[in-house]
């Protein structure tokens, strides 16, 4: 009888630390989804208000003071033709966004149809569109971009488009196999039972229901996308002067990176702080879509 | 109940489905290997005929063949008539629309062939607007109807309902009306009643027999479960790899069972009147279509077989008011079967009283 007991005690107290845990897991995971929306929001603000935010114009020269430390003018401190760092970030938070969401949009636009097409049609139209997606996959996504941006000319639009080239079939594939899993459920079959054409099949009732698969895909790819593309800044691939991005200050640093690491430090934290607030946001989303779920 | 008697009895003047010699083949590497065999069947309005069988009989692919929807480079020989007209002459693209339109399926497993993430109402409501080119309005007060018609309360509120806030036998109902929205002539229950519990099931069942009986539908009702079949069906069809082995009307299929493998499946089921000590089980393993041996399919496990079962395949035979493919269908196997079956089982119990 005592046994029994004791087993109950065990098991509630067990219970109790779970329901602890979670509590404290539970807030921690808003307070850092909290972060990450407000990280955003800056940027997102910055982007927007730019001209009303910088205090100087981010172009303007200052050849007396190259690589100059943080003062109470420059409170990020001056780079390499002694230009404003802060507001040169503030600037620069506008090409940064926007040529990753340009690259995810192209790759969605793209890949995503591909996807479906190879997986609902199967056969032939697979066997092509993936034997199309394995020759890009061959070049390592840089290289491949490296080797676009020399053939057009180095711009920023150019090397967008050759990031988005390399990102079309990262996506089609991933969607091909998430539609191949969708296409043999019984709800798909009901619906070529109903006599329903693919377009309706593919696009009214399966890409809702891989979603989830598509926001992760898509949020993560934003974030490959502003790394990559500030990868190609970096080489001078990308942006060019007086457009400023991200990766391009990096690259304008990189030379004074001893004399004052601000030029570097504050550009490469933006870029890691977007990235990771994105992908924390990206798994909430995701988390909260599969409480929903589970909570019906 | 005026409303929905409105949509109920919207007669779709009835049209009768017949499968001649249908045989489909599916392709397994590169060749093409029968699930279904030389099947005859017919439905009038208004029937319910049974097709009962174990799995892997072909039952389900029955039910694919005459909808139409079979795996990618299977070929279905013969003639399927729905109302006089061969489908299987049709061009592709009009025989999928009439496959659509005429024909009604209902699954064993409504929450996995509803789509998730649909409302009730949109589900609902989708067919009748891409099939008939209703408005959005128009074919929710038919789905409203209908909803109604399958005996579910408040189908206003069910419409905004999501299919997981629904009860098997519920969603079962939704399905039912849903294959219903295009006015379908014939109406597949494949295991329509397998997933819910038995009180449901006598209503779902009844539901179907209002339905075929209101609107002139032709339903053929798969499941496993004789008991069921006897109880819906006006005609029951025996299958066992891929062919049909006997048909009867109404309740002779327990009365006189002329199969042998009819007679062992009944002896196979529990019944509340007689307590056996271990119930008598078919021997051997049931066999698909695809790998049946030669001669008659049945023939390994079956415990009259004769020589020229290994060898000839049996033709229908018309038996004391039905069809049996047997070679000693004119034989009264049944009562032979109860005297062997007697025998073992009094041998059955002495070993168990022994040890």
């Amino acid at each position: 009888m005592s046994a029994v007991t004791g087993d109950v005690m065990v098991f509630e107290r067990e219970t109790q630390s779970r329901v602890a845990g979670g509590h404290l897991e539970g807030l921690f995971q808003r307070i850092v989804v909290v972060t990450s929306a407000v990280i955003l929001l800056a940027i997102l603000c910055c982007a927007l208000f730019a001209p009303l935010l910088a205090p100087h114009n981010p172009n303007a020269i200052h050849l007396f003071d190259p690589y100059a430390p943080p003062s109470r003018h420059f409170l990020f401190g001056q780079d390499s033709a002694g230009r404003d760092i802060l507001s040169r970030l503030i600037y620069g938070s506008r090409l940064s966004l926007l040529g990753p969401a340009i690259v995810v949009a192209i790759a969605f636009v793209l890949g995503v149809p591909l996807g479906f097409l190879a997986a609902y049609r199967g056969g032939l139209t697979d066997g092509l569109i993936s034997r199309v997606f394995d020759v890009v996959f061959a070049f390592p996504p840089l290289l491949l971009a490296v080797v676009i941006v020399a053939t057009f000319g180095a711009s920023f639009i150019t090397a967008v488009f050759a990031v988005a080239v390399t990102y079309i079939p990262l996506m089609g594939r991933v969607v091909r196999s998430a539609a191949l899993v969708e296409r043999s459920k019984p709800y798909v079959e009901e619906c070529r039972l109903q006599g329903y054409g693919a377009w309706r099949i593919l696009f009214v009732h399966m890409m809702p229901n891989i979603g989830r698969v598509l926001v992760s895909q898509t949020t993560l790819y934003f974030a490959y996308g502003l790394l990559d593309l500030s990868a190609l800044s970096f080489l001078g691939l990308g942006a060019q002067p007086p457009q400023i991005d991200w990766g391009g200050m990096l690259e304008n640093a990189n030379q004074g990176v001893f004399q004052s690491p601000t030029g570097v430090i504050f550009p490469a934290v933006a870029i890691v702080l977007l990235v990771v607030s994105l992908n924390f946001i990206a798994d909430w989303a995701l988390d909260y879509e599969s409480r929903k779920e589970s909570r019906r | 109940m005026s409303a929905s008697a409105s949509a109920v009895t919207a007669a779709t003047g009835g049209q009768s489905l017949s499968l001649q010699e249908v045989t489909t083949y599916l392709r397994v590497g590169k060749e093409l290997k029968p699930v279904i065999l030389r099947v005859d069947l017919h439905i009038d309005p208004g029937e319910i005929v049974g097709l009962v069988g174990e799995s892997g009989s072909g039952k389900s692919m029955t039910a694919l063949t005459i909808g139409g929807v079979l795996p990618r480079g299977a070929v279905t020989e013969g003639r399927l008539l729905l109302d006089g007209e061969n489908l299987l002459e049709m061009p592709r693209s009009r025989r999928r629309e009439v496959q659509a339109k005429k024909i009604g399926f209902v699954f064993q497993d409504p929450r996995a062939y509803i789509d998730p993430l649909w409302r009730v109402g949109d589900h609902m409501t989708e067919a009748m607007r891409v099939h008939l080119g209703l408005s959005r309005s128009e074919s929710r007060d038919r789905a409203i109807e209908l909803l109604d018609a399958v005996g579910i309360d408040r189908p206003e509120r069910r419409m905004h309902q999501f299919p997981d806030e629904l009860s098997g036998g519920m969603l079962q109902r939704v399905m039912i009306a849903g294959a219903l929205s295009v006015n379908p002539s014939v109406l597949l229950a494949d295991e329509a009643t397998t997933a819910v519990d038995v009180t449901t099931q006598a209503e779902i069942v009844k539901l179907l027999a209002r339905l075929s009986a209101e609107r002139g539908l032709s339903v053929l009702f798969i499941t496993h479960d004789l008991a069921l079949a006897d109880i819906v069906c006006s005609r029951v069809c025996v299958m066992y790899a891929g062919r049909i082995v006997e048909v009867r009307e109404g309740r002779q299929i327990f009365d006189d069972p002329i199969h042998p493998y009819t007679i062992d499946l009944l002896a196979a089921r529990p019944t509340i009147q007689h307590r056996v000590a271990r119930l008598p089980v078919i021997k051997g393993v049931p066999t698909s279509a695809m790998d049946a041996p030669s001669g008659c399919p049945f023939h390994p496990r079956c415990r009259f077989a004769l020589d020229e079962c290994r060898t000839g395949v049996p033709a229908m035979v018309p038996v004391r008011g039905g069809l049996a493919r047997c070679f000693r269908a004119h034989e009264d196997l049944a009562t032979l079967a109860r005297e062997g079956s007697s025998a073992s089982s009094t041998k059955g119990g002495d070993d168990a009283a022994r040890s």
